[in-house]
């Protein structure tokens, strides 16, 4: 029988190489198949998204880095440095570029003083280990010699650097502080406001006075850089396509730097605020606020416990007195009183009233602070003497609505519009606040007291400087301003003074009695400067009642002690200078204040002259103790 | 796809010419994305392509019947070097995978991958008749799993994975009786979860960062997602060479190893990409030519087995690049820096040429 071809080894063989044929042939396709998606799916990514990926690249690679931008200096009405930059250097230490670790770590402790093993603890604090690339500050504000020891140990020192920084710096320490401000990290809070829009974390904005509202001209604008990171952050190189930053601008302000040392010299330790200004335009010549504080401190990061004590201090040394504090006006407020009277025809310069020490009004006794009287007292007498009783019957003739009707034409009662951060309003007392605030009618008695600037009327020491300057001039008062006229910095809207003029007639009276307060016999006579016709007018604001009756204030706690006022404008004709000086607890305003409005008076008058007096050395002004950063 | 079947046993000058390119076009991504090293691996690669060209002139020199008798002591040595791996080798990067003979080192896995290849053929060749029986299967699951077994133990995951497309082309080629299937897949699907406790932390956890990438965006992640930037930026023509800003600023990880495909796509384009897989599908093409041409059960198998071999990594190796495939660790034949792979490559191509070359001599 023959057998079956299938049954053959040849056809099985046959059968099987073509089995396996086919099989290599279905693995072909699905290696065949597989390239042909990754073909497809390179498409997809190389060229039908190839512009996505690019940019995300892009995004890889390159990094803005910020260049902040100079800020702006503050410039005294003469052109000199209210406030500046300083160079300030930093010592950086790059781990992994340090050739020998603990010999670097010897010469940073010799440059910098202070233990090796200290900066290799800032170095771990700073989370960076030797081999990290991640620079480290190890020194910041480090002084000349340090700077100069590394310098000249470069080639020793491989993986150490020196950086500069731009800083602040106040030329007048403590004196002026107040005035111009402090800058200082921007908080969480300011980030989110309008006004620091475009700040970022680290930042340095102005914080108070004029370093805060200036702040939008004093800061520019940011520049940054285009670089090229590698996956870690390193930097590896500079691309085109960067913009510089814009300095920020130069400010010429109004205040004299000279006469604001000289106003923080004189005051000394005593607390207590001062302004003086030009009552033609309201430039703002000195302002200060005692006890001050050494803005320099604030410059990077805040000193914590520094701060706390800044704050906890009783003494306040934070708030500007100026225009933040409102104190009675004591009898500076007579002279407004007096401008009332007249202006009401209630007086005639010639009116005469009877002083004899004490007198009953609306069935309560008030006193003179003369005790046996200054007997017939006209208007100029009753200025010089400051006679209480005098201003009792005046007083009580004009009724309380007309004394808080000319006190508001002086300016009292509202902010000035400064400027400079939040004001205190002050008070002007009438019936309907009485009905208002104390739920009670106002009783006449209480007039008698206004009437000699006590009793519920509050005023800050920038209103009375104001009011000094309407007595100036011409009854109106100038808008208080910190650019010089002229500076291109006219707020728009407001006018360049308020209130309405006066007849020289009616002022002059007042302000020969004014002139008398100082240099005929009268209570100023503290501030009188020979040919300068100095006009001012005291005030003694009573603490507590146990003053009252005693004669000798060096007997007094200190804090017992009357403050005092000396409110004014020089000279009579043509007055240039308007003026306020409180002392907090300075006893009489002849005694404490009117010294100091006097040292002032001294330096403008020369200044004047031609013959400016040298500024007095920095350490005589006094503020925080030991506040001054060394200088290299 | 068409085979035209040589007319007559040639060396087969196609298969060096891809091989050749690939090669050069390897250590031209490798100069470039070692500029940072000194371009040390690149003189290093540079000897170890002079050594792989001398390993594949002796794989085509003696007939492969010569070397298929010596198979199974191949196998027995590459077994031995693998057991002294673990023993001696120094641990770099947490696997002890290296083996350092003075200035040299090198992977015994890499070795074990070629000398499996030549065993299981060798099996192959012995059988007759259609479907392998469960014991046939099951003596050349005991050739693979020793080896596999052994670089588990290094571990290198990644290499002993390359183990089983060898193993399912070859019982796909030889045929399977459904029973041996069934029973083949039942130990995969008992083995997984088994295994799985046992593999490093970094392993399970670049298994589930494939699946949830999301997982770790600064880890495997991070390399899969600046891979596929790496790819994307690269447009059309790429970069340039030397301009591919993600290699060249280290956003790619093991840039020069594992992802110097990345580097490519970045750098040349889309065109360059389609050059080198067309490259690659030459080689594969030739492999399984060879394979239809052999002239005995042997050579095809030896052919299908290193297609096997070069063509999973292939597939693996780019799959990884495009985000499609869990990070494996495993090197691009040819172009990823790395004596070891390079010359086992070198010796498995050497072998194709060796049954193409005899295909019609008795």
């Amino acid at each position: 029988m023959r057998q079956d071809y299938r049954q053959t080894r040849d056809y099985h063989e046959y059968t099987q190489e073509q089995l396996v044929s086919r099989r290599i042939s279905i693995l072909a396709k699905v290696a065949g198949g597989i390239l042909g998606v990754y073909v497809l799916a390179f498409w997809y990514l190389q060229v039908a998204q190839g512009d996505h990926y690019a940019h995300l690249s892009e995004e890889n690679m390159i990094r803005k880095v910020r260049i902040p931008p100079p800020r702006g200096a503050l410039f005294d009405r003469n052109g000199k440095f209210l406030v500046r930059n300083r160079m300030s250097f930093g010592l950086i230490v790059h781990p992994e570029q340090v050739a020998d670790f603990e010999r670097t770590l010897g010469l940073l402790g010799r440059a910098l003083d202070r233990p090796p093993a200290e900066i290799e603890a800032r170095i771990r604090a700073a989370g960076a280990h030797q081999r990290s690339f991640h620079p480290v500050l190890v020194a910041e504000d480090a002084s000349l010699g340090s700077v100069a020891f590394i310098e000249a140990r470069r080639a020793d020192l491989p993986g150490v650097s020196i950086s500069v920084e731009a800083r602040r710096y106040y030329e007048g320490g403590a004196s002026g502080a107040h005035l111009v401000g402090y800058v200082g990290e921007v908080s969480a809070a300011e980030l989110d406001s309008k006004r620091m829009a475009g700040a970022e974390r680290g930042d340095i904005v102005g914080k108070a006075g004029l370093e805060k509202y200036m702040d939008s001209d004093l800061r520019g604008e940011e520049g940054y850089r285009r670089v090229v990171v590698n996956s870690v952050g390193r930097e590896t190189g500079d691309l085109a396509g960067g913009v510089a930053p814009r300095s920020g601008e130069d400010i010429r302000t109004s205040v004299d730097l000279d006469m604001q040392r000289a106003l923080d010299l004189a005051f000394g330790p005593d607390a207590g605020a001062a302004v003086f200004l030009d009552p033609r335009t309201g430039e703002i010549l000195a302002l200060t606020s005692r006890p001050g504080y050494d803005p320099n401190l604030f410059v990077r990061k805040l000193n914590r416990s520094l701060w706390r004590a800044l704050v906890a201090d009783p003494r306040h040394p934070l708030q500007n007195r100026a225009i933040q504090s409102a104190f009675s006006p004591g009898s500076t407020f007579k002279v407004v009183v007096a401008t009332a009277a007249l202006a009401e025809g209630v007086i005639t310069p010639s009116t005469i009233h009877y002083c004899g020490g004490k007198a009953a009004f609306f069935g309560r006794v008030f006193g003179c602070h003369e005790r046996g009287g200054h007997g017939a007292v006209d208007l100029r007498k009753a200025i010089t003497k400051s006679c209480n009783l005098f201003f009792y019957n005046v007083g009580g003739d004009l009724g309380i609505s007309r004394i808080a009707e000319y006190s508001r034409m002086f300016g009292f009662g509202r902010p000035t519009g400064l400027g400079l951060g939040f004001e205190e309003a002050g008070l002007v007392p009438d019936e309907a606040w009485k009905q208002r605030v104390r739920g009670e009618r106002w009783y006449p008695s209480e007039t008698i007291s206004v009437a000699i600037g006590q009793g519920p009327i509050l005023v800050t020491p920038l209103q009375q400087a104001l009011m000094a300057a309407a007595m100036a001039t011409n009854g109106t008062r100038p808008v208080p301003r910190l650019r010089p006229v002229g500076s291109g910095e006219e707020r728009a809207g407001l006018p360049r003074r308020l209130g309405e003029p006066l007849n020289p007639a009616i002022l002059e009276p007042v302000r020969q009695g004014m002139w008398g307060v100082v240099n005929d016999g009268g209570t100023g006579w503290r501030a009188k400067i020979e040919g300068f016709d100095v006009c001012g007018k005291t005030g003694t604001t009573q603490v507590v009642a146990a003053s009252a009756g005693v004669k000798d204030e060096e007997k007094l706690d200190p804090r017992q002690r009357d403050h005092s006022w000396f409110v004014g404008f020089a000279p009579l004709n043509d007055p240039r200078i308007a003026f306020a000086v409180f002392v907090e607890h300075g006893g009489h305003g002849a005694q404490a204040a009117a010294p100091i409005a006097h040292q002032v008076l001294q330096v403008f008058l020369k200044k004047r002259a031609g013959n400016p007096a040298p500024s007095p050395p920095m350490e005589l002004v006094r503020g925080v103790p030991g506040a001054h950063p060394r200088l290299f | 796809m068409a085979f035209q079947a040589p007319i007559r046993g040639s060396f087969d000058w196609g298969l060096v010419a891809a091989t050749a390119a690939l090669v050069i076009l390897g250590l031209l991504m490798l100069y470039s994305a070692t500029v940072s090293e000194n371009h040390e691996p690149f003189r290093k690669q540079l000897t170890w392509a002079g050594i792989a060209a001398v390993v594949l002139v002796a794989a085509v020199a003696s007939p492969y019947h010569f070397l298929a008798s010596a198979a199974f002591p191949i196998y027995l040595a590459t077994l031995a070097l693998l057991g002294l791996v673990l023993a001696v080798g120094p641990e770099i990067r947490g696997a002890h995978s290296w083996l350092r003979f003075g200035p040299v080192s090198f992977q015994p896995a890499e070795v074990a991958k070629v000398a499996t290849v030549l065993l299981l053929a060798t099996h192959m060749s012995e059988k007759q008749g259609f479907g392998l029986s469960l014991k046939q299967a099951g003596k050349m699951a005991l050739i693979v799993a020793l080896p596999v077994g052994l670089i588990l133990l290094q571990p290198d995951l990644g290499s002993a994975l390359v183990f089983f497309p060898i193993l399912g082309v070859m019982v796909f080629l030889a045929g399977l009786r459904w029973r041996v299937v069934v029973v083949l897949l039942l130990t995969v699907v008992v083995a997984v979860p088994l295994l799985w406790p046992h593999l490093k932390s970094y392993q399970q956890e670049r298994v589930l960062t494939f699946f949830h990438p999301e997982r770790d965006p600064q880890g495997a992640g991070w390399q899969v997602m600046q891979s596929r930037i790496a790819v994307g930026s690269g447009g059309f023509m790429g970069k340039g060479i030397g301009g591919g800003s993600q290699g060249q600023l280290n956003f790619l990880p093991d840039r020069h190893t594992d992802f110097i495909f990345s580097v490519l796509a970045e750098e040349t384009g889309f065109a360059g990409v389609v050059t080198a897989l067309f490259l690659y599908g030459v080689l594969l093409y030739s492999c399984l030519v060879t394979a239809r041409t052999a002239r005995d059960r042997l050579g095809a198998s030896i052919s299908m087995g290193v297609a096997a071999l070069i063509g999973s990594q292939i597939i693996i190796n780019i799959g990884v690049i495009l985000g499609l495939m869990p990070t494996a660790g495993i090197p691009l034949p040819l172009m990823s820096y790395g004596g070891s792979s390079l010359v086992s490559c070198a010796a498995a191509l050497g072998l194709v040429l060796n049954v193409r070359m005899r295909c019609l001599v008795n």
